[in-house]
């Protein structure tokens, strides 16, 4: 395979990929909408146990769907599925034996951080986003990045999206056993929300990762890149707080959930758009510096 | 700092990336643990009856039951709370007779109310009985029952009369709450009466 052949296939592998991300919010949504739809309609009962377990089961279905969807778009050049699953359980394994621990144990945050926006935007970043995003690539960057299978830009965004889903995911569980189970609808928005965002910000990650590994990129690169994917982190939750507070208790109606639904949805799609733009622009002016460099080659032939 | 310049620049790129990454993490985790502990140790004075107490700034005062003087709570976590209450005492009493007949009307009023351990004690160069105790708090109808756990430290204030400081929380926050508790007790025996 030449050079322009391989820049065409990173291009389209890329649009695969973010088709895959743009087909896994639509199914989510779609997913919300069913569940609250069923729950209002049939209003099911549910013991305590079985409410956890099917809160625990709706928690794995957003990881499930963006490996499904991965997998049909991923055709061309197609990661190898055991990696991808690894990486999602190595976030899933850092979020429950550092990150919530972290987070919730040694910096204490349901103690302090909601009690101003000062503190709550700032320790939202400096310590929960920090963490998160870090973990998220420390399970790229120390167990995938080396592989010969990481061996494109677009490889960093489905790594540290992996990751993400997997984080995401063992948050959710996490969520849904503390509290005792939740209302089917409500669980099933957080749920979501949390599956959405959390992939979206790894994907701002994952960015950073691919370029750095295959372009050369200054010291600050990597360090900007995880500050950026905090800083999202620590605003998205704050503004969803803010948009959503008081609207709902566990087992009470959705209320303005559904902003927060919205939100997630449009920050996804944001992400997702502009990451894959920055690196089709990467990839198509990599592949204008090689055909350059043909036709200069010809020319000096000629 | 030669010799760190040195063996920064024989790292690879990728090795000084990782690197400043760790960096930007333990900076930013600083500044939030900065954040984290002056925010949890702030404290604002309270007073009541001429008895003064600093208390975690943000939590909620009331005057308790009627069997308690003071109380202060975590309005974040309602579990968390510390106590002054004052028990009149007959002349020649102990502190230890105090506590005992605090512990058996606990031992009524409460489910599965248990003295874990008992102690003689000094706080602040005075002396003081320690009760170390544990019990469930049933909650609400359908709500999971807690386990609290808590510590009393009785006081003698004048002649006739002990002063009990309580701090109660669920069991895994005890060592949590402890600095905070042992400020709160430090004020009420060096603040004014």
């Amino acid at each position: 395979m030449n050079q322009s052949t391989a820049g065409r296939l990173g291009v389209r592998h890329l649009q695969a990929v973010s088709q895959a991300d743009y087909l896994s919010v639509a199914t989510l949504v779609a997913f919300v909408v069913f569940v609250s739809l069923y729950d209002y309609w049939f209003a099911p009962n549910f013991t305590d146990v079985t409410l956890v377990v099917t809160g625990t089961v709706m928690s794995l279905i957003p990881a499930g769907l963006w490996l499904a969807f991965f997998y049909r778009r991923d055709w061309m050049e197609p990661e190898p599925k055991h990696l991808v699953v690894r990486t999602a359980v190595l976030g899933a394994l850092l979020a429950s034996g550092i990150g919530i621990p972290m987070v919730q144990g040694v910096f204490d945050v349901p103690n302090w951080l909601y009690e101003s926006p000062v503190t709550q935007i700032f320790g939202g970043v400096l310590v929960i986003g920090v963490v998160q995003e870090f973990l998220k690539y420390a399970a790229v960057r120390f167990f995938i990045y080396g592989s010969d299978e990481y061996d494109e830009p677009v490889d960093g965004i489905i790594y540290a999206t992996a990751a993400g889903v997997g984080y995401a995911t063992m948050l959710n569980i996490h969520f849904i056993v503390e509290s005792g189970g939740a209302d089917l609808g409500l669980a099933s928005l957080r749920i979501v929300i949390t599956a959405l965002a959390h992939a979206s910000f790894a994907g701002i990650v994952g960015y950073f990762m691919g370029a750095e590994k295959f372009e050369e990129k200054p010291l600050w690169w990597m360090p900007l890149g995880l500050g950026l994917a905090a800083l999202c982190n620590g605003f998205f939750f704050y503004f969803r707080g803010e948009l959503t507070q008081g609207s709902a208790d566990l087992t009470g109606s959705g209320g303005n959930q559904w902003i927060g639904l919205i939100l997630a949805v449009g920050v996804t799609l944001a992400i997702t758009y502009r990451v894959t733009h920055a690196m089709e622009a990467n990839v198509g002016g990599q592949e204008r510096v090689e055909l350059e460099t043909a036709v200069a080659g010809t020319e000096v032939e000629a | 700092m030669d010799a760190i310049y040195n063996r920064w620049m024989g790292l690879r790129h990728d090795e000084q990336s990782v690197l400043s990454v760790l960096l930007l993490v333990v900076v930013a985790l600083s500044l939030g643990w900065m954040m984290r502990t002056s925010h949890l140790n702030q404290t604002r004075l309270v007073a009541k009856d001429g008895l003064t107490a600093e208390i975690p700034q943000d939590w909620v005062l009331d005057d308790g039951d009627g069997k308690v003087f003071l109380q202060a709570w975590n309005k974040l976590a309602g579990n968390q709370r510390f106590q002054i209450s004052m028990i009149p005492v007959q002349e020649g009493s102990t502190l230890q007779n105090a506590s005992i007949q605090r512990n058996l009307s606990r031992g009524q009023a409460l489910s599965n109310y248990r003295v874990v351990d008992t102690a003689e004690v000094s706080v602040a160069e005075r002396m003081a009985y320690e009760i170390a105790f544990a019990y469930v708090d049933l909650g609400a109808r359908g709500e999971v029952p807690h386990v609290i756990e808590g510590v009393d430290y009785y006081f003698w204030h004048g002649a006739d009369e002990v002063m009990v400081l309580t701090m109660e929380t669920e069991g895994h926050d005890m060592s949590e709450l402890q600095p905070q508790f042992e400020a709160f007790m430090q004020s009420v025996l060096q603040g004014g009466e």
